[in-house]
């Protein structure tokens, strides 16, 4: 008897279990947009916002729908059906991911290289001064293509090879491919947000 | 004693009543997580049924917000971050790398040991000297002596040897008693030589043995040892002592392994047993 109802416990945690991992996944898919099944929408009676770190809110239309951990040197670029509007760029230096947002809605997002904490790649709210896609650095003697000049000491969002336990001179690596992209989809006095890596919470949904 | 009563099956079970009251506590914590499949069916259901009512739509929006929120996206995606001071080089190889000086660093990489040739790659000439040591002493002329041991002279006694030196006998150098082509007699004669002819040796400048050719050792092609396969060693396989068998003693893992194999299987019969009696005996 007693044997019965431990069973009959074990099924009903096996089945609690996989209802609580099932449920938010088919809550997402019954959210999104069926055209586009690769990107969460949010409704427009509720768009979340980003705080920017000079205080500036950037509201979120819709997300790309990437629900798993990215790996050094990967990325996702996805602007099939967004339409045109101001493009901003979020570099997350704690969660070292930099996204591309085009009016609203983001169209890319790769796993990033930055500074060393001996060269600290510099924070705050920047915009694209200088494009280069031949950019080659005479100080450190590398090719630097499809280069977005954030700063006049040289910090810049450049091609870079992004692998586990590499880091820049205070630059900011993306892979070159999607350096590529981001560089026809970026235009000079563009923004962008380099959020700290000491604070993650920097940014909050309002 | 007291071990004695602990390995006794059914002892568990009979001295159930005299636990300390901590098993009460479990049982608590046990009778509530039969509860929890309830809220988490509440949690699954209540959306999907009421998708139009005012609590599935507001339940829907909160379960959007948190799950699917841009912070909850940046979270699952991250590859996580960096410690401080995680890295010690800038743009670093990714791997260990020896450090050495730059005088040697173009040297050629070492071959790794399974990339080895096999030992029959021997250049010729190479194993020579095997067994002795020095090949040069075995292309030297050999002098029978008589009642003992063959006499080895020196290099430069033999290499230039004086006209006309006359070498009296005496006790330290045993008389000689002239060349003989092809080595060494064997057996050695027991009847001692009347030493009457002089030396007499090799010309000057002709170090040609009569037996072989320079470089040749007596009794062998080159590059093979005598008695074996090159690269196996004289009397067996390598490894393997030349008195019989190798012992093969565990390691203490493997002790360990067994060990824990036999408890495990003793574990699971005696948990087997209360079972059986409890079916049988009540």
């Amino acid at each position: 008897m007693a044997h019965d109802r431990f069973r009959m416990f074990g099924r009903c945690l096996i089945l609690a279990a996989g209802l609580i991992l099932l449920a938010p996944r088919g809550i997402a898919e019954a959210a999104t947009d069926p055209v586009s099944a690769s990107r969460v929408l949010y409704s427009p009676d509720g768009y979340p916002q980003l705080t920017l770190p000079d205080g500036r809110r950037e509201t979120i239309r819709s997300m790309l729908a990437i629900t798993r951990q990215m790996h050094f040197g990967e990325f996702v670029w996805d602007e099939k059906s967004v339409p045109l509007g101001p493009v901003w760029v979020r570099v997350d230096l704690a969660r070292q991911l930099l996204s591309v947002f085009r009016g609203g809605h983001e169209i890319g997002t790769a796993v990033i290289l930055y500074g060393t904490d001996g060269k600290p790649t510099p924070t705050g709210s920047l915009k694209i001064l200088e494009k280069n896609p031949h950019y080659y650095s005479r100080s450190y003697h590398a090719p630097m293509p499809f280069m977005l000049r954030l700063t006049n000491d040289g910090v810049a969002i450049h091609g870079s090879s992004v692998q586990e336990g590499r880091a820049t001179h205070g630059c900011i690596g993306v892979p070159i491919d999607f350096a590529r992209l981001l560089f026809g989809a970026a235009k000079k006095g563009d923004l962008v947000a380099v959020l700290p890596a000491q604070e993650p919470q920097a940014d909050r949904v309002k | 004693m007291f071990r004695l009563r602990l390995w006794r099956p059914g002892f568990r079970r009979a001295h159930a009543s005299s636990r300390p009251a901590g098993g009460a506590t479990s049982l608590n914590w046990k009778r509530a997580g039969k509860l929890l499949p309830v809220p988490a069916l509440l949690y699954w259901l209540i959306p999907i049924l009421v998708p139009d009512g005012q609590l599935g739509n507001a339940t829907l929006r909160m379960l959007i917000a948190n799950l699917m929120s841009p912070q909850a996206l940046f979270d699952q995606r991250s590859p996580g971050a960096r410690l401080v001071g995680n890295l010690i080089t800038i743009k670093g190889k990714g791997k260990p790398h020896e450090r050495v000086l730059s005088t040697v660093r173009e040297r050629p990489t070492p071959r790794v040991v399974l990339d080895m040739p096999v030992v029959v790659d021997i250049a010729p000439g190479a194993l020579l000297a095997f067994p002795d040591a020095n090949p040069s002493l075995m292309t030297l002329p050999q002098y029978p002596i008589a009642g003992g041991a063959p006499f080895v002279p020196s290099t430069p006694f033999v290499s230039t040897p004086p006209q006309g030196l006359q070498i009296p006998p005496g006790p330290l150098l045993p008389p000689l008693v002239g060349f003989i082509p092809g080595g060494i007699p064997s057996p050695p004669s027991s009847t001692p030589v009347t030493p009457a002819v002089p030396v007499a040796s090799n010309p000057p400048g002709n170090n040609t043995p009569p037996g072989g050719t320079p470089d040749t050792p007596p009794g062998g092609t080159p590059g093979t040892p005598p008695g074996g396969t090159p690269g196996t060693p004289p009397g067996g396989t390598p490894g393997t002592p030349p008195g019989g068998d190798v012992i093969v003693l565990p390691e203490p893992a493997s002790w360990t392994m067994m060990l824990l194999g036999l408890v495990g299987i003793g574990g699971f019969s005696r948990r087997r047993k209360p079972q059986a009696g409890k079916n049988g005996a009540r």
